[in-house]
């Protein structure tokens, strides 16, 4: 086990001459909740998507667990151990809530969900998970309910519930307030620091002022490379930060 | 790919197993003969197998010719050349069928959306006249003639003699029911749960750890296999396999019975093949011209009645019993 689960070195995403992520080295700690800011335009996402599989980094590598996964493709990071969601709500939305976390929870299976000869009732695990994460996130009197029919803040949270329906040790979240009413924003947070005590999460967030309460760490980006890294006070009060981006805000 | 609709909501597997058989029994006594019968049944397979890619996996497949070609070819050849008995002959087909979906899926499924649709589409294209041209295997423009309808045989004692069209219809139906049981299987099996997941949202399938491209393939397979016996037993009906049997026109075809049937109901594709034989063969003695009254009710299925001929008989079932619970049904989707 190395000291840190997850790990980028010089990694870069390239698009022709522009470079959306230049060299970025992030080391996550587990049992942390790690939280990546910048500006609009400062790489996050691109990094995100090289974390991810969605994109293919063009240079550098990703250490999970030790381990360089930089080639692996989205669908076979799950059974590592890594799980995400997703800035623009991407749900099942004609199945029901309880069928959205119970496919989460089969996916980390990999060759288990060819079975096409044992009804879905059989394998018990997955419901169970499912009914857990129901409850875990105040759901379970929707149960049934279409995924599409569900409110947008509680399809917010399923979006990051079904996350952890594999049992991820790493927890990749892409801007997970991103659309909320401000009303529905404290319950996000509170969930986000609440899965925090279970999982090492990853949290790449625009809106500065909502992650210093519950992260340990803050990564601030700026034009595709690290500017400050540091403890939530210490980045609150960093003089580049406050020019490249609470400047912007303010 | 295919416009997402609410899956119809269908009734638990014994009630829709019971629900066949009544149909399979039903058929050949409200019809004229047991052949039209039994042409029914071998495109409700076709359709069923075209639902398992639109209906389950939201995949719009212009390629369901060419497996049903290839089984009616494939077979027919097999039953001419070496003799083959009917099981082996039909599982020829299967086989056929699903190796050359692995060919086209392989390949198509490489893209989405609607370069997926070309790609059936240019396979389509191809496979028609691959057969056009090897006239000396396939018979070309004349078709395949004199194919054989072998009975069913246990060393060298006929046990049941096919060639009676009751019999044949009895065969086939069984084999319909066999068909019909294995894919609600699948569709209520982990696999088939993922096929919906895939349907409904690819990327978020990929998200959670399915291998989406695997699935699609192994889809297509079943599906071509299915199809490729739909084919063969359609040779053994006819006597004959015609290059019609590979033509565009008849993935048009399936994809009309299915959707019209109802697309993510595989009852659906039994009505729907039901409807579409029994009018064609209706209004063609009646109007030449019948398949124009057949693009307007395909127009008015897709807009007045997106479920289907299933869909609305589930309506027409939901009105006349309204003591039924929402909750209570949506465990169980079809």
């Amino acid at each position: 086990m190395s000291e840190f689960l997850l790990e980028t070195r010089n990694l870069e995403l390239a698009y022709g001459p522009f470079r959306a992520v230049g060299g970025v080295d992030l080391k996550v700690r587990p049992g942390t909740i790690h939280t990546v800011i910048g500006p609009n335009g400062a790489g996050k996402t691109s990094l995100f998507h090289c974390l991810t599989g969605e994109r293919q980094a063009t240079a550098g590598s990703i250490l999970f667990n030790g381990r360089d996964i930089v080639r692996k493709p989205s669908h076979g990071r799950v059974a590592l151990g890594m799980a995400r969601s997703f800035q623009l709500t991407s749900l099942f939305q004609n199945l029901s809530v309880r069928e959205n976390l119970r496919l989460a929870a089969q996916g980390r299976d990999g060759l288990g969900a060819l079975n096409f000869w044992r009804s879905v009732e059989h394998k018990r695990s997955h419901w169970d998970t499912a009914d857990q994460v129901l409850e875990r996130l105040k759901l379970t009197g929707r149960a049934d309910t279409l995924a599409g029919e569900l409110s947008h803040g509680q399809q917010r949270v399923l979006e990051v519930g079904m996350s952890i329906c594999a049992r991820p040790s790493l927890l990749m979240l892409d801007e997970p307030t991103s659309g909320m009413g401000i009303d529905d924003i404290p319950l996000m947070t509170e969930l986000i620091s609440d899965l925090g005590r279970d999982h090492t999460v990853l949290l790449i967030e625009h809106n500065m002022s909502i992650v210093m309460s519950i992260s340990q760490r803050i990564t601030v980006m700026s034009h595709g490379q690290i500017l400050v890294e540091g403890t939530p006070e210490f980045v609150r009060n960093d003089e580049r930060v406050r020019t490249a981006y609470l400047g912007e805000a303010a | 790919m295919s416009e997402k609709n609410p899956l119809p909501v269908g009734p638990r597997t014994p009630v829709l197993l019971l629900l066949v058989v009544a149909s399979l029994v039903l058929l050949p006594l409200v019809l004229p003969s047991a052949t039209l019968a039994t042409e029914i049944l071998i495109f409700a397979l076709a359709a069923l197998a075209c639902n398992l890619l639109l209906g389950y996996t939201g995949l719009l497949s212009f390629g369901q010719g060419i497996f049903f070609g290839v089984g009616a070819y494939g077979a027919a050849l097999l039953m001419i050349h070496l003799k083959w008995g009917l099981f082996a002959a039909l599982l020829g087909a299967a086989v056929f069928g699903a190796l050359l979906a692995l060919l086209v899926g392989a390949l198509a499924i490489r893209r989405k959306g609607i370069y997926f649709v070309m790609l059936t589409l240019a396979f389509s294209q191809m496979a028609y006249f691959l057969a056009y041209t090897l006239s000396g295997w396939t018979g070309g423009d004349n078709g395949l003639l004199d194919v054989p309808r072998p009975n069913i045989e246990v060393f060298g004692h006929v046990l049941v003699d096919l060639a009676d069209p009751r019999h044949f219809y009895a065969f086939v139906a069984l084999l319909f029911l066999l068909i019909f049981a294995f894919a609600l299987r699948v569709i209520r099996s982990p696999f088939g749960s993922t096929l919906l997941a895939i349907r409904e949202n690819e990327t978020r399938a990929a998200a959670i750890g399915y291998d989406t491209r695997h699935f699609k393939i192994l889809v297509f397979m079943l599906s071509g296999a299915i199809t490729g016996i739909a084919g063969a037993l359609y040779a053994m009906l006819l006597h004959f396999a015609p290059l019609s049997n590979i033509d565009l026109m008849m993935s048009e075809n399936i994809l009309i019975m299915t959707i019209i049937g109802g697309t993510g109901s595989l009852f659906g594709s039994l009505l729907g093949a039901g409807a579409i034989v029994v009018l064609g063969d209706v209004l063609s003695e009646l109007w030449p011209r019948w398949l124009m009254l057949l693009g307007l009710i395909l127009i008015l299925v897709v807009v007045f009645m997106r479920g289907g001929l299933w869909g609305g008989l589930a309506e027409l079932g939901k009105r006349l019993r309204p003591g039924r619970t929402l909750s209570t049904k949506t465990k169980e989707t079809l």
